[in-house]
């Protein structure tokens, strides 16, 4: 198989597939966790607080007071990343052709450059948080195959997406295929793995808010 | 396995529900509860990052309440929770916790540690890996009504109100005075609970 036809096959079956395993994996995850339900609280709440798991989730996004100075690393680092990664994937213009292709909706997009840039920012801040991860010793503790697996994943649609527009490698068909067979891989690992936490953390934080709420605690 | 150990993890089964799973699915490792809780920033211990505290838990849920994980187990890759292990935690879960809440109000992805502490102690008290001091006293407020041990006939006597002192025991006791001062000192107080 030569590039060309690596790149037609991850183009075709092999984004059916990804996709497919992709949705899969997110339904049977998600039932797993929510069919497990909710022990009664038999306590009465202390507060009637309507809509807090719902404020949760969107006010976990920014740091509480202070913490912003405790781990500046993890903080920036994270938003950086998280925001650049966003940006690429989202506001692309061939990114944008391939979601019109496959969900029929589109956006315009920014200019090549301002791409560029978010790429650059989130591959170094990426870089960043892994030094970060082998140097702290809490999270280096903490940190197993699964954090090392995840941030590979997350690591090689950036770097390979980057070669190709770029245009690093002669073989430009090849470079191609690797950097969707990349994303590909990602999609499809995505409900099985740490990255799944872009899905199950909106219930971690609705719950959270919630518990608190019943508890008095604003939020 | 012994009967306490199994009454363990049926435990730690039993405290698991939806919340705790999307939090243990959600957690990235970036260690920020730990920067929140006093025994880790006292110290500088990074076994006392709050997530760390749950380990234990963690594997029972992954390994019971995840299909992956029951394929794991299944294929005998997984590492079983065993006694020593939850013997070795007690000290984490219940000495190293002081149930503050505030890496429940930090933690990125909204997981609520604290909640999670709680419960793994309900795990480990149902193993016997409760601190000595707290399974006495829970046994004693069982068996005796009062974790302190405080026996009823004291109950008793603290609570009825003191006649007040006749003529001829006034004059027996040397200390009648003090006796009935403290006797009508407390008689308020009685009055009040049975009202
Ligand atoms: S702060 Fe939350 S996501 Fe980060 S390590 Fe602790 S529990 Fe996991
Ligand atoms: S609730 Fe416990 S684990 Fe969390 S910060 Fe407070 S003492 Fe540490």
């Amino acid at each position: 198989m030569n590039g060309l036809e690596l790149l037609t096959w991850a183009r075709g079956p092999g984004l059916a597939l990804a996709l497919g395993i992709c949705v899969f994996g997110v339904i049977l995850r998600s039932v797993e966790i929510l069919a497990l339900g909710r022990k009664p609280d038999l306590a009465p709440a202390r507060a009637v607080t309507p809509g807090s798991g719902w404020r949760t989730i969107f006010s976990r996004s920014l740091p509480p007071p202070g913490m912003l100075r405790r781990a500046p690393l993890t903080y920036l680092g994270g938003y950086v990343f998280h925001l650049g990664f966003a940006v690429t994937l989202f506001f692309f213009v061939p990114h944008i052709e391939l979601i019109r292709g496959v969900l029929g909706l589109s956006w315009p997009g920014l200019p090549n450059s301002l791409i560029d840039a978010a790429t650059i920012a989130a591959i170094l801040a990426m870089i960043a948080l892994l030094i970060g991860r082998l140097v702290d010793p809490v999270k280096r503790l903490l940190s197993g195959g699964g954090d090392w697996l995840a941030w590979a994943l997350t690591f090689a649609p950036l770097a390979t997406g980057y070669a190709a527009y770029h245009h690093w490698f002669e073989n430009y068909a090849l470079t191609l295929a690797l950097h969707i067979l990349s994303i590909e891989l990602l999609l499809a690992l995505l409900p099985f793995t740490k990255l799944f936490h872009v899905v199950s953390l909106f219930m971690a934080r609705w719950y959270n808010g919630d518990i608190a709420g019943r508890k008095g605690v604003a939020t | 396995m012994s009967a306490s150990f199994e009454r363990g993890i049926n435990a730690f089964k039993e405290v698991i529900d939806a919340p705790v799973a999307s939090f243990f699915s959600s957690c990235v490792h970036c260690g920020l509860c730990a920067e929140t809780c006093l025994f880790y920033t006292e110290t500088g211990d990074p076994q006392y990052a709050p997530i760390r505290k749950l380990e234990p838990l963690r594997r029972t849920w992954f390994q019971e309440y995840t299909l992956l994980g029951r394929l794991a187990k299944l294929a005998g890759l997984s590492k079983p929770v065993t006694d020593e292990e939850l013997a070795a935690w007690s000290p984490l879960v219940y000495d190293s916790c002081s149930m503050c809440g505030r890496c429940s109000m930090v933690c990125p992805v909204g997981n609520d540690l604290t909640l999670m502490i709680r419960k793994m102690r309900e795990g480990m008290a149902a193993d016997g890996h409760a601190p000595e001091g707290l399974i006495t006293a829970t046994t004693r407020a069982v068996t005796s009504g009062s974790p302190a041990g405080v026996k009823w006939v004291t109950v008793q006597a603290q609570t009825t109100p003191m006649k007040p002192p006749t003529a001829a025991s006034r004059s027996a006791l040397p200390t009648s005075r003090a006796n009935s001062s403290a006797a009508s000192s407390r008689r308020p107080r009685n009055s009040r609970s049975s009202a």
